[in-house]
């Protein structure tokens, strides 16, 4: 276990020194070895979990109270696996662009991107507040570097404004982890307990992280530097942006919330995150019905997304553990879905040079394969079966109904289709007919192209648009990591095992007799593993149907 | 995997495997890509008549594996289930070689087949669904799969009608989901086939499963096209004739009445959806459908529009059936499931041929085109009498059936309802008929000459927002009247609405089949 522990952080740790030495540029081959290698080793991570049962975890470094530690319990792995498929898929989207117009890569990127990818593996495996506030400093300023390398001056603010958002977070929440530190003396996660929620100068500690971490998600009305960043960053730097980066301030939150045995929301805190969930998804939803660009919708959806998870917090906090389960792994099949969105979108973009939403007309017909990609990743993100996207939602619903809170079920129901109506807008031009000679035809600058044997000429002239339907790789990459969320949405199984065994609570399955059955087997299970007798008095309503 | 299982899975990947070889042929590999097709939908019907036989026999076919906590996926043959999927497995069958003649796909052919294919095997995943939770994955599945199609012409009009259609079916397709939800929270499994289960929990909470009960309904009306969740269904109109054949007579819309029957007769059970006092209120917002849709029809000229307000009406016979109480109306209501599907197949399957050889959209340019098209005009007037309740046809052994079942129901107003119904029926197709074969063509006939006319038909293909993609050329004709693939299928419907009325009595029809299932249904 300490090994492929060791091993998922080193990997990606050395391909940033390996790729930062190569002479030049370094090709499309080395990238992609480093990340197979990291993504192996993350399978490596999990099946040892899976076989050794317990959790691993490792002290890196530090005196005793103050040390570094890392833990790979469920979330972790499941979060690591979310991390190193998508990440795979980003690189390897890279490479073959790499190949395509080497010139066009900035020789900073590689080190850069594996560094990024080290400190959200090591972020997702922190067992401590400190471990996670410099991964976070490491995770921020390399995304937002990532976002401004080689860019024109658009991009230089977007990115700028995007690291000045991560520097006030960061000194929010680290008020935050100081306050917790003079009050406790211990930053483990399992250390937040009574001894914080107790004393006033906790709830200030608890206040300023919350709020610091709350702006890195971002939950509405602290997200205003994400949709620039996000829609102006480089194609193979947005879906990770936009799929993981996102997740690691959410993990960090649950964590500070649900991982110790205090009681650290209380009800109307949950609800008031909930209701701020809400206005993410309404207001993330509205504004990618209103964007002009393709990427900019695509930045308002993740708003939208990511307010689903704040529905988290009241359900959990009213004793759903399915909702934890639900969230989380809304959370997980979230990152596949949008990169492979994000991937695709810029493929078909970049064909027409339009970044606007025409951009996308005739795809069907130009790039079956990455509007196929598109479809299946709208088929998860709006939430239906057998997608990945439907468990989590599933889940959640279920939650609802399970504590008898019938408000959140409209947002859940209702942002799907929100989502429907805001994606609709990239599919419906897809099956327009081919902007077909409109304008002259696009001088031949393209790079050559590497790829060899698919050089179909398009013979029938009635068809025949001015935008050369050339496919190349990146399709099929946007493609496989789509179909990730339909087979993870077909066996949710092992996904499921993994959050499940790192819930904070008794899992509450929906027993045969409903309400009553799921209430008692979760104060069994409250009774079992957090003998705390102030939490009883949380006790849900178990709803008007019992 | 035993054999059983083995069959069921093989039903569905029959479908699906000629779906992702017809979506990766290039588009000029026009004969694989009907042999393929054909074949499929072949190979489909034998496996189908295999299962039946297997069912009649005494075997058990059921594919189960675990998905999510309290609710696998299951798939498995009832009697019920075995019913549709025949149907959808012979109409597919017509269908696609009906679809091959119609050059449905327009330069865009392995599309549309594969997508095309990938509906079948979606309707054979609703049919045999075993629970809710698998039923909602392909009901929702169906709805991706059939948007492709829907706007397959690519014109302003098929992305319009494509939109309207997403809006309406994921928001019924979000209450069939939050239904679900409720359903196994409330009882912990949504199995169908143990309304036992379902009664128990509906004894103590008479309320809640009231509720879920309605939401379910109120997700599932919108596919099946009940007032006023209706909307959807004229406006999706634009799509290719075979896909309009398909929406109204297998796929779409009867996967939304199929998925009402099955929550009432396996989910629920007769009896407790009764006591819950939901049956009267169902059997009005049928019957209000019916008269509605009639009427809605009779003010439509364009034919396609025309007749769907007939399935609007047509298709609340089966909840009628459902929602009258008694052995006779279920069977009506389970044998209209089956005549329903052919006779509107076989109407649509008239309609395209009408457009594809004399350019013929509208009822007012049907005059004499029966002289021109006799056997396909036969094949439409069989299935228009048929809809009207005429016998011998299928129409009137289900209309006699419901209208039976009603009187021992003690229900005598249904009667007036089906006899009003009739009446518009009649009202709305016997002028076509009339028109067809009593008047003389009064406009030059075949599509040559159409171009001329200064109807909607020119304005769609030149104005640049519609019919992005023009209708290929008129069909050879050859021998025949019209293209053999157009005709053979609307012939092989066309006389079916006559044999399997005729024949209505003689072991495996359809009605004898209905009145078994409707039997077991009855026993307590």
């Amino acid at each position: 276990m300490s090994w492929w522990l060791a091993l998922v952080i080193v990997l990606p740790v050395g391909g940033s020194v390996l790729t930062s030495f190569a002479r030049g540029r370094p090709g499309p081959v080395v990238p992609l070895g480093i990340a197979a290698a990291t993504t192996a080793a993350t399978v490596g991570l999990t099946a040892a979990y899976f076989t050794g049962g317990t959790p691993g975890g490792a002290r890196l470094a530090g005196p005793a109270a103050l040390e570094l530690t890392v833990l790979a319990d469920g979330l972790a792995v499941a979060m690591l696996l979310m991390t190193s498929v998508t990440a795979l898929a980003v690189t390897a989207f890279g490479a073959v662009e790499d190949r395509r117009a080497p010139r066009d890569r900035h020789p900073g990127h590689w080190p850069l991107w594996f560094g990024l990818w080290a400190a959200l593996h090591l972020l997702f495996l922190a067992a401590d507040l400190l471990t996670a506030y410099l991964m976070f400093e490491a995770v921020g300023t390399a995304a937002a570097v990532l976002v401004v390398l080689g860019g024109e001056r658009r991009r230089f603010l977007a990115g700028t404004r995007y690291l000045y958002a991560e520097l006030a977070s960061s000194v929010t929440a680290l008020l935050g982890i100081a306050l917790i530190w003079r009050e406790v003396g211990d930053l483990a996660y399992s250390a937040i307990g009574p001894a914080l929620t107790d004393a006033p100068a906790g709830w200030w500690a608890i206040g300023l992280l919350t709020t610091g971490l709350l702006m890195k998600v971002p939950l509405v009305p602290l997200h205003l530097w994400l949709p620039s960043a996000h829609s102006l960053a480089p194609s193979a730097v947005s879906p990770m942006l936009s799929g993981v980066v996102v997740k690691t301030a959410f993990v960090v939150l649950v964590r500070l919330w649900f991982g110790g045995d205090g009681e650290v929301l209380t009800p109307s805190a949950a609800q008031l995150l909930g209701g701020l969930g809400v206005v993410a998804i309404v207001w993330g939803s509205l504004a990618a019905l209103r964007a002009d660009g393709v990427k900019e919708l695509i930045a308002y959806s993740t708003l939208a997304q990511l307010g689903l998870l704040f529905l988290v917090p009241p359900l959990v906090e009213a004793g759903a553990s399915n909702a934890w389960t639900g969230g989380l792994f809304h959370a997980v099949a979230h990152a596949p879905a949008k990169a492979a969105l994000l991937l695709a979108a810029s493929v078909l973009v970049a064909d027409t040079g339009r970044s606007s939403v025409e951009g996308l007309i005739g795809s069907a017909a130009r790039r079956p394969m990455a509007t196929l990609a598109i479809g299946i990743a709208a088929v998860s993100l709006v939430g239906l079966p057998p997608s990945a996207g439907f468990v989590g939602k599933w889940f959640l619903l279920l939650a609802s109904i399970e504590v008898g809170q019938w408000w959140w079920v409209l947002p859940n129901a209702g942002g799907s289709l929100l989502t429907v109506a805001y994606l609709m807008r990239l599919i419906r031009p897809a099956f327009a007919p081919p902007p077909a000679r409109v304008g002259p035809p696009p001088a031949r600058v393209g790079p050559p192209p590497g790829t060899s044997g698919d050089s179909t000429t398009p013979v029938d002239t009635a068809e025949a648009s001015p935008i050369t339907s050339a496919r190349d790789l990146r399709d099929g990459i946007a493609l496989a990591l789509a179909a990730t969320t339909l087979a993870l949405g077909l066996s949710p199984a092992g996904l499921l095992g993994l959050l499940e065994a790192a819930a904070p609570l008794g899992t509450v399955t929906v027993g045969p007799v409903g309400t009553l059955a799921a209430t008692a087997s979760w104060l069994q299970g409250l009774l079992e593993i957090t003998p705390v007798p102030g939490l009883l008095e949380t006790t849900p309503a178990p709803g008007w149907l019992a | 995997m035993s054999g059983g299982a083995a069959l069921v899975v093989l039903l569905l990947a029959t479908s699906l495997v000629t779906a992702a070889v017809t979506f990766v042929l290039p588009e000029h590999r026009e004969a694989v890509r009907n042999a393929v097709n054909v074949g499929g939908a072949l190979l489909k019907v034998l496996l189908t008549s295999l299962l039946v036989f297997g069912v009649f026999t005494g075997a058990e076919f059921e594919w189960r594996v675990a998905f999510l906590p309290g609710a696998d996926l299951v798939l498995r043959a009832d009697p019920i289930p075995l019913l549709f999927v025949f149907l959808s497995a012979l109409l597919w069958l017509t269908t696609t070689v009906y679809a091959i003649g119609y050059r449905a796909g327009d330069g865009r052919s392995s599309r549309f087949f594969g997508f095309f294919g990938l509906c079948a095997s979606m309707a054979v995943g609703i049919a045999l669904a075993g629970n809710l939770v698998t039923f909602l994955i392909f009901y929702e599945l169906l709805t991706v799969a059939t948007y492709p199609l829907v706007v397959h012409g690519g014109g302003q009009r098929a992305r319009l009608g494509g939109r309207t259609y997403v809006a309406y079916a994921t928001a019924g397709g979000a209450a069939l989901l939050f239904g679900t939800a409720w359903l196994q929270h409330l009882v912990g499994s949504t199995e169908f086939g143990d309304p036992a289960t379902v009664t128990a929990v509906a004894t103590e909470q008479p309320l809640a499963m009231t509720a879920v009960f309605l939401v379910l309904i109120t997700g599932l009306a919108v596919k099946a096209v009940l007032v006023p969740l209706h909307g959807w269904l004229p406006k999706a109109m634009v799509a290719p004739a075979p896909v309009s054949a398909l929406l109204h007579a297998v796929a779409v819309v009867k996967a939304g009445v199929y998925g009402i029957v099955r929550v009432v007769h396996d989910l629920y059970g007769m009896a407790l959806v009764d006591e819950l006092g939901a049956l009267t209120p169902l059997a009005v917002v049928a019957t209000v459908t019916i008269v509605y849709g009639s009427l809605r029809a009779l003010t439509r000229d364009d034919l396609k529009g025309r007749l769907a307000y007939s399935t609007v009406s047509q298709l609340s016979y089966i909840v009628l059936g459902v929602s009258v109480f008694g052995l006779t109306s279920t069977t009506g209501g389970l044998v209209h499931l089956v005549h329903q599907g052919i006779m509107k197949v076989t109407l649509f399957y008239g309609a395209g041929i009408l457009d594809r050889q004399l350019g013929v959209t509208r009822a007012s340019q049907m005059d004499g085109v029966g002289r021109r098209l006799p056997l396909t005009m036969a094949a439409f007037t069989v299935a228009a009498l048929g809809m009207i309740g005429f016998p011998p046809t299928v129409g009137f052994v289900s209309k006699y059936y419901l209208g039976m079942g009603a009187v021992e129901a003690g229900q005598p107003w249904v009667v007036a309802v089906l006899a009003i119904s009739g009446a518009l029926n009649a009202s709305y197709f016997l002028p076509l008929i009339a028109r067809a074969w009593f008047r003389p063509a009064g406009e030059p006939a075949d599509a040559e000459v159409v171009a001329e006319e200064g109807d909607n038909r020119v304005g769609m293909t030149t104005a640049t927002s519609d019919d992005a993609v023009p209708p290929g050329p008129a069909p050879t004709r050859g021998r025949w009247e019209t293209d053999r693939w157009l005709l053979l299928p609307t012939l092989s419907t066309g006389a079916s609405v006559l044999a399997l009325g005729v024949l209505a009595g003689a072991p495996g029809s359809p009605l004898t089949w209905a009145a078994f299932i409707a039997e077991e249904l009855m026993q307590p």
